[in-house]
């Protein structure tokens, strides 16, 4: 029998044994569908409630690109893996590596109870012990739920991670993280400081031991006061930013979520959502961390930067399509070469001639090939 | 439009929906069962499937392989609720049933069920739905080389796990 009969009979002769279920009753899942539908408009009704009540309230187009947060020029700001981060001192409070104290948001002067508990950084004091080994440079935000919080970058542990920082419009090489991003100093699973989630965990054998779900919003505007979450229609508590920084713990992902900022008046400057949350492909949200020990390597020099005209084959050419301001790396493995395709801040893809090659290759997690043969 | 016309296309609307539900209901179940070894954890996800089927119906009803559409949200849906569940790397099969060993090899059945998901999606959308590259393609909302290249990867790793 060859691998592919082989393969066809156990997933029929598996599915024929699979007990049968009666259908769960199509009216149910269309009242369950029409009552989602009915909970999405409401969901889309809160921010302008929230608008109408404040009356000097202002909703600030959302900025596709924050990763510099607006700060005036008073106010001191370091670079952590080419993210501006508002500090108290350009001078960093210890060396080796690099430490600053963030500066927090103003307090707010508008009642908040609204938004849930208060669930900001409380003052703390950085620790040399702190922090990895391979981290460079970090800036210190305060405790959180009793823990040294820190934003801090690292060098890329590969090629492929610097690639996927390029991706992310990061061109120092360096990986961004936070404290909650990971159980052992991994990296962010974030998107160009954009509010959104992360999930790291961290397992023994295969088996899950710790898991960190995480919302997030970095580069916010050092006027920003408040950061509050409303999770599928309810606010679950508000944070006043540390850095530019916001990080609060999660008990799951939600399903919907809406993240707002306000200035210390109660005014709306930025909001992003409500964001439906479509299940994420297991391996892009279950592998984030790229930092664990395991998988921690010296940066590789097998790869480089090459332009469309360096494309091997023709073939190669034409099924990249090369358009103007992608990028594309050349990437040694063993038996041969992949070609890797950076557009915007889309997963790379990789492109080989040979389907061989591809699926001998151990490529990061959640990226995709595309391979000719 | 008329009321009338508007009556008719919203029961016409219903119905295709509820044809549609019928016919796939259990091939999807089943589908998911063989993946993931869960039968509960699977007819959740079918539901939920169907019921984001439902809302978009207009969408989804045009859709060339409609049926490959909800099992890519049933089996997301799933895995996301098995990683919340911290079992991923524990699969557990609700019903155990007695299989003839001739037909199916346990430890290919294993080792489909510890692809990771988007290889598995790919592996049961070929040999088990019996969809072409194509179709896989369009229902995986992936290109057809992506499909050739994760199928690829997953044969070396099912090829390994017998060996």
């Amino acid at each position: 029998m060859t691998l592919d009969e082989k393969i066809r009979s156990t997933l029929e002769g598996t599915a024929s044994t699979v007990a049968y279920v009666a259908a769960t009753s199509p009216d149910e899942i269309k009242r369950r569908g029409r009552r989602r539908r009915a909970r999405r408009r409401v969901a889309w009704t809160v921010p302008v409630v929230m608008i109408v009540l404040g009356a000097l309230a202002v909703t600030v187009p959302f900025d596709p690109n924050p990763r510099s947060p607006a700060t005036s020029p008073d106010i001191d700001t370091v670079e952590v893996a080419d993210l501006a981060v508002a500090v108290t001192d350009s001078d960093p409070v210890s060396t080796d590596p690099d430490v600053w104290l963030g500066l927090r948001g103003p307090s707010p002067s508008f009642d908040t109870s609204e938004l849930g508990p208060d669930l900001s950084f409380t003052t703390g004091e950085p620790s040399a012990g702190d922090l990895d080994d391979r981290v460079v440079r970090a800036v210190y935000l305060g405790e959180l739920e009793g823990e040294p919080f820190y934003i801090y970058a690292a060098p890329a542990p590969s090629i492929w991670d610097r690639i996927f920082e390029v991706v992310y419009g990061n061109f120092s090489g360096d990986v961004l993280g936070t404290s909650l991003n990971c159980c052992s100093g991994g990296d962010m699973d974030h998107d160009e400081g954009l509010p959104g989630f992360s999930h790291s965990t961290s397992s023994e054998d295969g088996v899950v031991t710790s898991e960190v779900i995480t919302a997030e919003w970095l580069g916010l505007s050092t006027d920003v006061s408040v950061v509050a979450y409303q999770l599928e229609g309810n606010f679950i508590g508000w944070q006043t930013p540390v850095g530019g920084v916001a990080s609060l713990r999660l008990d799951e992902l939600p399903e919907e979520y809406l993240a707002v900022a306000f200035d210390a008046v109660g005014r709306e400057v930025q909001r992003f959502g409500p964001i439906e949350l479509e299940p994420i492909p297991e391996a892009e949200q279950f592998e984030t961390s790229s930092l664990l020990e395991a998988e921690w390597a010296p940066m590789s020099s097998e790869g480089s930067e090459i332009q469309p005209d360096d494309i091997p084959t023709d073939q190669l050419r034409e099924a990249i399509s090369a358009q103007p301001g992608d990028r594309l790396f050349l990437v040694s493995v063993d038996g041969g070469q992949l070609i890797v395709l950076v557009r915007g801040n889309e997963t790379p893809l990789v492109y080989s001639e040979s389907c061989d090659l591809v699926a001998s290759a151990d490529l990061p997690p959640g990226w995709d090939s595309i391979c000719l043969d | 439009m008329t009321e009338d016309q508007v009556a008719v296309s919203e029961q016409s609307f219903v119905h295709s929906f509820e044809r549609f539900y019928s016919d796939s209901w259990h091939v999807v179940y089943r589908a998911l069962v063989v993946g993931i070894g869960d039968n509960d954890l699977a007819r959740e996800a079918v539901d939920e499937a169907m019921v984001r089927a439902y809302e978009r119906w207009r969408t989804v009803s045009t859709m060339a392989n409609r049926e490959g559409w909800v099992y890519r949200v049933a089996s997301n849906w799933a895995t996301s609720r098995l990683r919340r569940r911290r079992l991923l790397a524990r699969p557990q099969a609700t019903t155990e049933v007695l299989r003839d060993p001739e037909v199916v090899d346990p430890r290919l059945l294993e080792a489909v069920r510890r692809l990771s998901p988007k290889h598995r999606d790919v592996v049961v959308a070929r040999y088990l739905l019996d969809m072409s590259e194509s179709s896989t393609a369009q229902a995986l909302g992936i290109p057809d080389g992506t499909v050739k290249s994760r199928l690829s990867r997953a044969l070396v790793e099912l090829k390994e796990a017998l060996s």
